[in-house]
């Protein structure tokens, strides 16, 4: 074998066996280790570059044609993420009921329109029919909606994820009517689109803040009823970016040292963090 | 950064005005965001960045068998927070298909260390052997690699093609030609020297000394 400096520099031409013998020839000689290196990065893009068409090409093309709404590929199922990914968008949206198969109510041919009603009968059980095309369409919904699920869970801040409105709520275990009714406020003043991108309605939620100030202060401050309270405030005085208020209420159930003083203590964290990483930015 | 409205995300694919494997054209946008800061570029940006991340990931993901859906969606999400995270930064807009390609393929490669750590404890979860070991997009490696073959001084351009691309032997490209075997060997050795030195090309694969995650300048 020739020089071997040419021989690295034309590596990526070579064939599997002089280039084993070149990184062999190579190990004696630690000083040209980063050429062959270089020159093994660039054999990698020549090698994906003539590789004849894989499977991966042809996911690639599917993916491509869900996206120009072109049909379904022929065999989608023979894949266990996109199953998975199908089951799971036909929970969510409901698919799984599909009547695929039958048709319309109303639509009967022309032709049986004059014959007499037949004696009703149990209708059978629908018989659930997942063809090519409807597969298709399914995982374009099942693709799409997992790209809004990513999407939805990217356009929410840190300060919305921290604050975590979704998690405000308290077991049924006592008296406490205007309490539940608090919190319950606080679930429905969320707004969403199938249950993706998540928002709450300021006016609710600040109507809520003063009916939970309000619980709060007439239990005991060591009672759960006070303590589910001022989290809740906290909660929302957070995600209304209104800190020193949220600070001073979560603050108080972290001095309590009660049950819920670790999560006030962690949202409190969130608070002082934001608040000093806010002013070096400054 | 994010956009936060529904309804802009009401259909992906609308809203990416080509198609996701038009690499020249995502490169052309990105610039001009980097230029004017539109936010209408911005959106593409990120639906285009989102697509071909789901894209690459999922072709993979489906070849190799490589882990259940939720992998799936937390390589994708990966992914996508680094390149939105990279976007204000990229340090080289005119490579930024390139840029995002690289995101992709650490995230499949380190998705892959996982998976093989797991194997080990279970065999059973053993994962399918990958079909491209180094994980290049190679629709993205073959429209950058002939594009820098384009760019190459004619005595060398057909032969890089004809041997680089299409595997030709040396002596139909000797044919072809009118050269000499050795002298269509010293056109390859050239080229090869000068796609090395492309910064298109270079831009495929992480900068010599750099440790994966660490190409975004910070």
């Amino acid at each position: 074998m020739s020089d071997l400096r040419t021989l690295i520099d034309t590596y990526p031409d070579l064939s599997c066996e002089d280039r084993a013998t070149v990184r062999a020839r190579v190990e004696y000689r630690p000083e040209l280790s980063a050429l062959l290196d270089r020159a093994r990065q660039l054999a990698d893009l020549v090698d994906a570059a003539r590789a004849e068409d894989t499977d991966i090409e042809r996911a690639e093309r599917d993916v491509d044609a869900w996206l120009r709404g072109d049909n379904a590929p022929e065999d989608p199922l023979a894949s266990r993420p996109f199953r998975d990914l199908l089951a799971r968008s036909s929970e969510a949206l409901g698919t799984g009921e599909s009547s695929a198969g039958e048709p319309p109510a109303g639509d009967a041919p022309a032709g049986n329109a004059q014959q007499p009603a037949q004696p009703s009968q149990p209708d059978p059980p629908p018989v659930v029919r997942w063809g090519p095309r409807l597969v298709g369409v399914v995982g374009v919904a099942a693709l799409l909606y997992g790209a809004l699920g990513i999407a939805s869970m990217l356009s929410l801040s840190e300060r919305d994820q921290v604050a975590e409105l979704s998690d405000v709520k308290a077991e049924r275990i006592g008296e406490a009517d205007r309490l539940y009714a608090a919190l319950d406020a606080v679930r429905d003043a969320r707004r969403s689109v199938l249950g993706l991108f998540p928002r709450y309605d300021a006016e609710a939620l600040d109507a809520t803040a003063g009916e939970l100030a309000s619980v709060a202060g007439d239990a005991s401050p060591r009672s759960w009823q006070s303590q589910e309270a001022r989290l809740a405030l906290g909660r929302i005085h957070l995600y209304r970016q209104r800190d020193a208020e949220a600070a001073r209420v979560l603050g108080s159930l972290v001095s309590d040292g009660d049950y819920r003083a670790p999560v006030a203590r962690r949202l409190l964290d969130y608070i002082r963090s934001s608040g000093e990483a806010s002013a070096s930015g400054r | 950064m994010h956009n936060d409205s529904p309804d802009r995300f009401d259909s992906l694919a609308d809203k990416l005005p080509f198609a996701v494997d038009d690499y020249d054209t995502v490169r052309e946008v990105y610039v001009r965001w980097r230029l004017q800061r539109a936010a209408s570029d911005l959106e593409t940006i990120q639906t285009w960045s989102y697509l071909y991340a789901l894209r690459y990931l999922y072709a993979r993901f489906r070849t190799e068998r490589t882990g259940a859906s939720s992998d799936l969606d937390m390589a994708v999400l990966r992914a996508v927070q680094r390149i939105y995270r990279s976007l204000e930064s990229v340090r080289d807009p005119e490579r930024f298909p390139q840029f995002v390609s690289v995101i992709c393929r650490r995230v499949l490669l380190s998705h892959r260390e996982r998976r093989r750590e797991l194997a080990e404890i279970n065999d059973y979860d053993a994962p399918v052997e990958a079909l491209e070991a180094e994980g290049y997009d190679r629709q993205l490696v073959r429209h950058v690699l002939q594009q820098a073959i384009e760019r190459l001084p004619a005595s060398l351009r057909t032969i890089a093609r004809m041997r680089l691309i299409d595997e030709c032997p040396y002596d139909d490209i000797a044919e072809a030609t009118g050269h000499p075997v050795p002298t269509v060997r010293t056109y390859v050795s050239r080229s090869l020297s000068r796609l090395r030195q492309d910064p298109d090309v270079r831009a495929l694969y992480p900068r010599a000394g750099e440790p994966p995650g660490n190409d975004t300048p910070r």
